[in-house]
């Protein structure tokens, strides 16, 4: 396609030449501005030439590549999951803890691999539990009912990924 | 009327990408509704976080290509990961003067080494006409016609030495946007996919591969050898005095500048479309998780800070600091080419002003021609790049959800 566009255009140039030099040597007199039209006509014949072949011609685009797909960067994706992971743990154990409970083990388990932040499963263990005086409880399963609320404001996980262990 | 509507958005091009920054940079630590003594804690929590996470992240690739820059005054010597840093930390450019001024030198460096040409043009051209007023009456017509050659043929090579110059300088800066694009844009659809944006990303993933496959493509396959053509055509058609092309010239300047037209405007209302809409979405989405949070919680001092959004309010602002420097990059490197290019236009319009009274005036119609051309060259830079601006402002205003 494009050296076909490229002998165009130094066809158009060329037969310009041609008759740039013909009209130099040639001797003045009446046949002159015949072959000034001549040429002219040349001229516009090798400038229309190739529009009759683009007619029901159909253009080859592969050369033009579109999968360019870029890769995200796994690994910092990974690490952010991570930090993020690290730190949904570190909150919710601060709000139990300013609750009234502490020595309440939360560990959060997230899929770190994939792009999207997914929490599969909130362990919380309440084996060493300790109440303080602020605590409004005092019954295990309210005290559950009460850290599911806390879990649930803070991390948007359904009721059945939150595991309780006693 | 249009003349105000031209201003405003000049205005908000020029606003919009410093507000992202500014915005981004100092709205985190405030709309964390936490009491002062805690502020400067929160600060020190933020700033761990994104050293960490700016410790994490590969920018090897883009690192590499500055140092392969040559205009990097922009970045004052810094490495890319510095400019990050000090983006994020509200210095967006410490010294403006110094980059006035290397602004200046390149102005006064580009336009020093047109000088040359232009005075051996005019003073070849002006030579040759007054050989052609002055000459005696051989009563040939072809003696003037073979002078005529004689100082076209100069004329072409002094030109054409700078033209080709020009198109090798233009496809190198082509050429680097592309690898520029290439390192940035997976970095910050990276950045992008850790803020929670997974909509926008789907948009502006696409989009990105479509501006740095196919749109450069079109550009240097199609677009470059329709310069060489016009200019060759109108090498051509001051050739002889009844063989006129300047018509097929124009078309092929139309046929140009409806091309970049049509790509230009489709791909930035796309993208800008659809990326707000995303970015709209992908903002909702995290933002009523937020505001869950406010609702549950009554209690004021319960709630001290929110270690999950300043992770993410940390990836954030790298997100749009490194764009920021990426375009900081990006500036470094169009903006020589540009002035050369500009200059060179400037020069040959000058050219054909002082060659049209006492020379040759097909010269003069050439050189003025040329000058037309050259202003397709400069519109190609400045569409690749202002595409490039474009797509990576979206990414920095997309998802800007604390």
């Amino acid at each position: 396609m494009f050296s076909s566009i490229s002998a165009w255009i130094l066809s158009i140039a060329g037969i310009i030449c041609i008759s740039v030099i013909v009209e130099l040597i040639m001797p003045e007199g009446s046949v002159n501005k015949y072959i000034r039209s001549i040429f002219s006509f040349i001229v516009v014949l090798v400038i229309i030439s190739p529009l009759p072949s683009l007619i029901g011609k159909s253009f080859d685009f592969s050369q033009i590549n579109l999968e360019n797909n870029y890769t995200l960067q796994e690994d910092y994706i990974f690490q952010v999951n991570v930090y993020k992971t690290e730190a949904l743990q570190q909150d919710i154990s601060l709000a139990i803890g300013d609750a009234g409970y502490e020595n309440v083990v939360v560990s959060v388990s997230c899929d770190n691999y994939s792009t999207d932040f997914h929490i599969r499963e909130i362990f919380v263990e309440l084996e060493n539990l300790v109440m303080l005086d602020k605590a409004e409880h005092t019954n295990i399963i309210d005290i559950e009912n009460e850290i599911l609320e806390l879990i649930k404001s803070r991390a948007n996980v359904e009721e059945g990924r939150i595991c309780f262990e006693r | 009327m249009k003349k105000f509507v031209v201003f405003i958005i000049a205005f908000s091009l020029i606003l919009v990408p410093s507000l992202f920054v500014t915005s981004a940079v100092f709205s985190q630590p405030c709309q964390n509704t936490v009491a002062v003594s805690d502020e400067e804690s929160l600060e020190q929590e933020l700033d761990d976080a994104i050293s960490d996470q700016l410790g994490d992240i590969d920018l090897s690739e883009i690192e590499q290509i500055l140092q392969n820059t040559e205009n990097s005054e922009l970045f004052g010597g810094m490495s890319f990961l510095d400019k990050v840093a000090s983006i994020i930390n509200g210095d967006f450019a410490k010294d403006s003067s110094s980059i006035w001024e290397a602004l200046l030198n390149l102005l006064l460096d580009s336009i020093l080494t047109f000088l040359p040409i232009i005075a051996t043009v005019v003073a070849v051209s002006i030579l040759g006409g007054m050989v052609q007023n002055l000459k005696p009456n051989f009563g040939k017509k072809s003696i003037s016609s073979v002078i005529h050659f004689v100082i076209y043929g100069v004329v072409i090579v002094l030109i054409f030495t700078i033209i080709m110059k020009m198109i090798t300088l233009t496809s190198n800066t082509i050429n680097s946007l592309k690898a520029q694009m290439d390192a940035i844009f997976p970095i910050l659809l990276t950045l992008l996919t850790a803020v929670g944006g997974t909509v926008s990303v789907s948009v502006y993933q696409p989009a990105m591969a479509l501006l740095s496959s196919f749109i450069i493509n079109i550009f240097t396959i199609v677009l470059l050898p329709l310069f060489l053509i016009s200019t060759v055509l109108a090498l051509v058609s001051n050739l002889s005095n009844n063989v006129k092309l300047d018509k097929l010239i124009s078309f092929i300047h139309s046929l140009f500048k409806w091309i970049v037209g049509i790509i230009f405007t489709i791909f930035i209302s796309f993208a800008a479309i659809q990326g707000i809409t995303a970015g709209a979405v992908d903002g909702l989405s995290i933002k009523t998780a937020k505001f869950a949070i406010k609702s549950y919680l009554p209690l004021v001092g319960t709630y001290i800070s929110d270690g999950f959004y300043i992770i993410l309010a940390s990836s954030s602002l790298i997100k749009n600091a490194i764009g920021a420097a990426g375009l900081l990059l990006l500036a470094g490197t169009i903006i020589s080419p540009i002035i050369e290019l500009i200059i060179f236009t400037l020069a040959l319009k000058l050219m054909a002003g002082i060659i049209e009274p006492l020379g040759d005036g097909k010269i003069a119609s050439f050189v003025n021609t040329l000058s037309k051309n050259m202003t397709l060259l400069v519109s190609m830079v400045v569409a690749v790049s202002f595409m490039y601006i474009v797509l990576t402002g979206l990414v920095m205003c997309s998802a800007n959800i604390l």
